[in-house]
């Protein structure tokens, strides 16, 4: 790993195509120690804030250094997705480097955790996924607290999850396929991308308004969890929209309704499960910002406006859209709220279901 | 059939168009040569070489980023089985395999013998998997969605059997390995319920023993050690004998060895869950089974290094056809793929060959000219590797054992990973004191945690009804070869354990 010589700005050569080779190994060298958390030489650091120091604010003195985000998924995984372009708009709005972290492990508690034990000083971040508020009510003895050792930045992005049949089944609406389970109790499989996950949580909450009872089949993903609906081992999946979409346009599965309140903009034509008649039933993924608690309210603030400038950028926004989702960028005060309610209704589904994960 | 060939002949010529561009071709070289570099760090396999190197890619347009992460995840595989054959270092599960005859060539002075051997394998087994892409990718595609819970149950049942053939010593033990495997296996969250096992409030072992901390441990570590205990700590690992190429013998043991290895490599590869590592340990049991003289394999036997390097590379090439065709990634590394894809807004889905042929089909000739490329790269590179395991072992041991810590903390940038390689090492080091073989023990590792998914799959999808087993043709059948083979394993064996006790 020779990180300073392909780093090193004055050994460009003028050509501009040999300069793009040379910004595309420096990425990369910059990314291989962000990945293996060595030190970025400081003339990486020094290269970064040159090349966003006409946006740096004269404001208080924050970002110092880099900025940690930490992703408690492994790379490539959906938060991480986004976290990565937004890292790259954050490091040129911020002056300072944004470097992605990720940590995944046992559900996302090993990430969760080392960010709610870091200084607040803004210079530790967390992007995580919906199954943040759906955590507590599953396991009792977390190593935080969800509510309170985290300051809520903004949502990111939202998407819906579709409800998909397998289309050998004789069900062309949600109507249909409630009958069919009323009809056959405990028949029809339902598969998840894992016990307590989302996916799982959402088919929870269906048959508990619907009054119907099918088989629990997880997987240990999504993408199994889909093959497995394709080869029709299970029959209904409620798979986020990303892994769905490209089979139900493909004609492979038939999708009944989307999980959201409105309609999907994608997908038009589809109503959602609430209209279909199932009164009460909302279910949407999304990922968000957070801080430890205790962070200051301006750094808040400011990562919160350039956050929610950033997912709103034509760029995000096409990159969100094949990923079936939409840029949200709320308020840390709503963000908050939403996290409260959820957490809730989850404890009260979970209650209801008896699931439970230690 | 003469369409079909022409259409054929089109989409080869269409994928060489695109892959054949300077920019692609540079792209796929440089992809390679990093690949190699960050692949040959023990303990870095594929999915963390692709995943570290994969920001690169966001600057490029998305079929050369996407051949470039290909040249990526070729380079890297190719870096795990140098290590495997120098230092008996797996840098990724599929190369455990290669450990075993590989550094036995290696210690036998035949290092550059057997580098050159897995990387001509490696070669053929990706030009007949291309080919098998190009002809039959989407009907080969459509195989993998046959298979359900039952009939992985049964393909794992047979790879257990199978794994006691990989034992050279005694039965039992290899058995206890397997058993001991599968019990590290247990540990983590259960996949049925979200239930924690045997972890001990432990958040990192939620996710189970990672499979690459044991592997580096048990083989690496506890290798260094028994070298540190046995030998004269100034001389070299091993010195050359001879010449640095294969002798036309070890051509003609290699070569039937290389078309099984493939063959199988295909079939195991495209289905979920398999990607390259039980093709390789599949093709190692077959080989051994096949050998006219089994008690060859451990001891550096040619056909041990061809067939596993060519079942897993055939198995990671087969692994695109699902992804490519179904848009359903098989493996970990091709999910990463797919982030990839999504970050270039491509959305991998089965309308991908149809709407982006180009992409498709360049990616597939890619695959090839990537195969091409690394033989090229690293055949001179062979001379280097060897002369490096001839220097003295008290300056290389240390720089292994930093590697090996880099490469494992780096898995998931946690210390305890580093904890668990280091007390895998011991427990390796004990073992083979007491004459178990670590193989085995890995394979249970694998297999064990699918094996109990599937099985308790299928019985959540049949109401609990064992009949089910019996009742798919997939499943029927592969077990019916799983009892035949044990029978084959096991009555040689009691045979030859009475004749032992006979002449005690």
């Amino acid at each position: 790993m020779n990180m300073p010589d392909c780093l090193a700005p004055e050994r460009a050569p003028s050509v501009p195509a040999a300069r793009g080779a040379l910004r595309i190994l420096a990425a990369g060298c910059l990314s291989l120690s962000m990945t293996l958390s060595l030190p970025v030489p400081a003339l990486a650091q020094a290269t970064a804030a040159k090349a966003a120091a006409a946006n740096a604010p004269s404001g208080p003195a924050w970002p110092a250094r880099p900025v940690r985000l930490v992703v408690p998924q492994s790379a490539g995984g959906s938060t991480d997705l986004v976290a990565r372009p937004l890292a790259q708009h954050l490091s040129a709005a911020f002056g300072q480097p944004v470097m992605v972290d990720n940590r995944p492990g046992a559900g996302s508690v090993i990430g969760t955790e080392i960010v709610a034990r870091a200084a607040p000083d803004g210079h530790t971040l967390l992007a995580i996924a919906a199954s943040f508020t759906a955590t507590p009510a599953l396991h009792a003895k977390l190593p935080f607290d969800s509510q309170r050792d985290f300051a809520p930045i903004t949502v990111l992005s939202a998407f819906p999850n579709l409800l998909v049949v397998h289309p050998s089944l004789p069900a062309k609406s949600v109507q249909d396929l409630v009958a069919l389970a009323r009809a056959k109790p405990g028949v029809l499989n339902y598969g998840t991308s894992g016990a307590a996950t989302g996916t799982h949580m959402s088919m929870e909450l269906f048959m508990h308004l619907t009054g119907t009872r099918m088989v629990h089949v997880p997987y240990k993903g999504g993408a199994p969890s889909v093959q497995a609906l394709l080869a029709n081992e299970v029959q209904v999946n409620m798979a986020t929209i990303s892994t769905a979409l490209p089979q139900v346009r493909a004609g492979r599965l038939r999708a009944l309704a989307t999980t959201w309140t409105r309609r999907a903009a994608v997908l038009p034509e589809l109503p959602t499960v609430a209209e279909s008649g199932v009164a009460g039933f909302e279910y949407s993924s999304w990922t968000g910002l957070l801080a430890p608690s205790r962070t200051p309210r301006p750094v808040i603030d400011r990562v919160h406006a350039e956050a929610a400038r950033a997912v709103n950028s034509a760029e995000m926004k096409t990159l969100l859209a094949t990923e079936g989702a939409e840029p949200v960028g709320s308020t840390p005060a709503q963000f908050a709220a939403q996290i409260s309610t959820e957490i809730a209704r989850w404890a009260q589904v979970v209650k209801a279901a008896g699931i439970r994960a230690d | 059939m003469i369409e079909l060939a022409g259409a054929l002949l089109g989409n080869l010529a269409q994928g060489f168009g695109v892959a054949m561009t300077p920019v692609n071709l540079g792209l796929c070289l440089l992809g390679c040569l990093l690949g190699t570099l960050v692949g040959v760090l023990p303990g870095i396999g594929p999915t963390a070489t692709v995943a570290m190197l994969m920001p690169i890619t966001f600057y490029l347009e998305p079929t050369g980023a996407l051949i470039m992460l290909a040249g990526v995840f070729y380079g890297s595989q190719y870096g795990g089985s140098t290590t495997a054959i120098l230092v008996n270092l797996p840098g990724e599960s599929s190369s455990v395999v290669t450990c075993l005859d590989g550094h036995a060539m290696a210690r036998g002075g035949r290092a550059g013998a057997a580098l050159a051997i897995a990387a001509l394998a490696s070669l053929f087994a990706g030009t007949v998997t291309t080919l098998a892409i190009a002809v039959g990718g989407p009907a080969i595609a459509s195989v993998a969605l046959l298979f359900q819970s039952p009939d992985y149950v049964a393909v794992m049942v047979l790879g257990l059997v199978a794994a006691i053939v990989l034992a050279h010593g005694s039965l039992v033990k290899a058995m206890a390995m397997i058993v001991l495997g599968v019990f590290i296996g247990l540990v983590g969250t259960d996949v049925t319920t979200g239930e924690q096992r045997y972890t001990f409030g432990i958040a990192d072992l939620y996710d189970g023993v990672g499979f690459v901390p044991v592997a580096m441990g048990l083989f690496g570590l506890s290798e260094i050690m028994l070298n540190l205990e046995s030998r004269a700590r100034d001389g070299g690992l091993a010195r050359l004998r001879d010449r640095l190429w294969p002798s036309r013998d070890d051509f003609r043991s290699a070569t039937p060895a290389t078309v099984r290895g493939t063959l199988l490599g295909i079939v195991l590869g495209i289905l979920p869950g398999g990607g390259s590592t039980i093709p390789s340990f599949a093709a190692y049991s077959l080989e051994k089974k096949l050998a006219r003289d089994p008690s060859r394999f451990g001891q550096g036997a040619v056909e041990g290094v061809a067939a596993p390097e060519a079942a897993n590379n055939a198995g990671a090439r087969a692994g695109f056809i699902p992804m490519l065709a179904l848009g359903i990634p098989p493996n970990a590394i091709m999910a990463l793929l797919v982030g990839a894809m999504m970050i270039h807004g491509i959305q991998p889905g089965p309308q991908i060959i149809a709407k982006q042929p180009e992409l498709f089909w360049g990616l597939v000739v890619s695959m090839w000219i990537g195969n091409l490329m690394l033989v090229v790269l690293n055949l001179p590179l062979i001379g280097l590797w060897v002369r490096l395991i001839q220097m003295p072992y008290r300056y290389l041991f240390p720089a292994i054992i930093v590697f090996c810590c880099i490469g494992v903390y780096s898995l998931r940038n946690s210390m305890m990973e580093v904890v668990f390689m280091a007390v895998a090492g011991v427990a390796g080091y004990v073992l083979r004191k007491l004459g178990c073989e670590p193989a085995p023990l890995l394979l249970g590792l694998i297999l064990g945690p699918m094996l109990e998914e599937n099985f308790r799959r299928s019985l959540s999808v049949s109401g609990g009804d064992y009949m089910i087993f019996l009742q798919r043709p997939i499943s029927a059948s592969l077990l019916a070869c799983a009892v035949l083979l044990l029978a084959f394993v096991l009555l040689p064996g009691v045979r030859r354990q009475r004749q032992r006790l006979r002449e005690d």
